[in-house]
């Protein structure tokens, strides 16, 4: 269905929430034209989001239902310089992004610094065909606006902490700051006599089919399990944060969980995610994994039972030895 | 397989993936993070509190299996959401406070919008309070 039609049919819907929020906040002096076209873009940022799967009129009835209406008539009133609305939203936000400032930039970065900086983006310093371009005027409304903040506040500790650190790119960044500092190698040693060299060569080629092995069983898991897994080991999330993370009864990452494990899901199930339920999700990728690990060593690389079990014996050993957990940790 | 040596296995799996991780596959992942475009940060506010439809989450959860960069990102944002969760939420301004934050709110605003402190705050006083404070300081109307 295309934007214009899917428009047509649900502005009623606009217009039956533009009159709400225009009841909680008369004094915004937001235009049903300005609103509108906010909302067209959300939708049409909806519909482009996957150009494979057109989105169903259910889906965007959905959407509408879920739109962070109040939040979304802030931001645009907001994005438009009007003084009540910034004072409702420095009432409103400015401890919370306070808050937040200090709790990420704990250390060299001063948090008043980053609340400026996150105050001026809002704003908007940039002109953009004499208009002035607000950062307020990116929010579509899906998520809260205080979730939206966090994202806003994270960001610029990032721009904040490159350019302080003569340009680092973000990635470099990352890098140090996150999982990049961990990259743990097997370490080849320098062989010795003829035997420490076959030794070597042997080892060489069970590092190699034991990496080349993961990577295949790695890659046939789903999008889904894979992030779950980065999440966990990668990003060191705790049971508890994924937990959280999936209550949402429509989280989809709950949902895909669910589906695959044969239970309804996508409808906003209600029931309780525990943490148990998490390690649960866990165990079956490590199982996936540990199946598909040991049929790759076996049919690809040709090896014996013995043999894909010195493979892991390798890797455990070259694990204590490397400290690589130490080195995720750090 | 017994319970015991399934939960073996997956120790080992879990340790195989930690070395996995360290090792050959993530510099490859990141290689692909210097190309790619990351996600806004609308987009990702939304996917870490699931407001997004499974539809639309399909793209993101693909991007950030391979982007190291924006799946830091949503971890601390995460982190973040589950460390304010629980925060009264500031929406009401306290008596005793209001001077204090109305003053630094004022030089903000004034900062941001070039505009004064009676514009702004013109709105704020109902008429009773406006009343009552010309009653108690007479000397300010002079």
């Amino acid at each position: 269905m295309p934007n214009e039609e899917h428009l047509s049919h649900f502005q009623p819907q606009i217009e039956a929430m533009f009159d709400r929020c225009k009841e909680n906040a008369p004094n915004f002096d937001v235009t049903l034209e300005a609103f509108s076209g906010s909302v067209s873009n959300t939708l049409k940022r909806f519909c482009d989001a996957s150009a494979d799967t057109p989105a169903t009129a259910d889906e965007t009835q959905s959407l509408f239902e879920k739109l962070h209406a109040d939040d979304l008539f802030l931001a645009i009133a907001c994005a438009s310089g009007n003084e009540r609305a910034w004072w409702e939203f420095d009432q409103q936000y400015r401890s919370y992004i306070e808050s937040i400032a200090k709790y990420l930039s704990k250390t060299d970065v001063n948090a008043s610094d980053v609340t400026e900086i996150v105050y001026t983006e809002l704003y908007g310093t940039r002109v953009v065909d004499g208009a002035r371009v607000s950062k307020f005027a990116t929010y579509s409304g899906r998520g809260s606006l205080r979730g939206w903040l966090r994202t806003v506040i994270w960001h610029s500790l990032v721009d904040l902490h490159r350019t302080s650190h003569d340009e680092v790119s973000l990635d470099e960044m990352t890098e140090n700051i996150g999982e990049g500092a961990a990259h743990a190698t097997f370490v080849v040693e320098a062989p010795g006599g003829e035997t420490e060299m076959m030794q070597q060569i042997e080892r060489t080629r069970y590092r190699q089919a034991t990496i080349n092995a993961l990577d295949v069983a790695f890659g046939t898991l789903e999008s889904h399990e894979k992030l779950l897994l980065l999440y966990y080991h990668v990003e060191r999330l705790t049971l508890n944060e994924i937990t959280r993370l999936v209550e949402p009864p429509d989280s989809p990452l709950r949902n895909w969980f669910q589906q695959r494990a044969g239970k309804r899901g996508g409808g906003g199930e209600s029931t309780r995610t525990h943490e148990s339920t998490v390690m649960r999700w866990l165990n079956k990728c490590y199982g996936k994994i540990s199946q598909r690990f040991r049929s790759e060593l076996q049919s690809d690389s040709g090896l014996s039972s013995r043999e894909i079990e010195s493979c892991i014996e390798l890797a455990m050993e070259e694990l204590s030895e490397h400290s690589v957990f130490k080195n995720l940790s750090a | 397989m017994g319970d015991n040596e399934q939960t073996i296995q997956d120790v080992e799996t879990q340790r195989l993936l930690e070395l996995y991780f360290a090792s050959a596959s993530e510099p490859r992942s990141r290689a692909a993070d210097k190309t790619a475009k990351h996600i806004d940060a609308d987009t990702l506010a939304a996917f870490v509190e699931s407001s997004l439809s499974l539809r639309e989450s399909e793209p993101v959860v693909a991007h950030l299996v391979d982007c190291g960069f924006c799946r830091k990102s949503s971890a601390e944002l995460i982190r973040l959401q589950n460390e304010f969760s629980t925060e009264p939420v500031n929406d009401i301004v306290r008596q005793g406070e209001s001077v204090t934050i109305s003053e630094v709110v004022s030089g903000w605003l004034h900062k941001l919008l070039g505009t004064s402190d009676a514009t702004v705050f013109a709105h704020e006083e109902s008429e009773e309070e406006k009343e009552k404070s010309e009653k108690t300081d007479p000397g300010e109307k002079e």
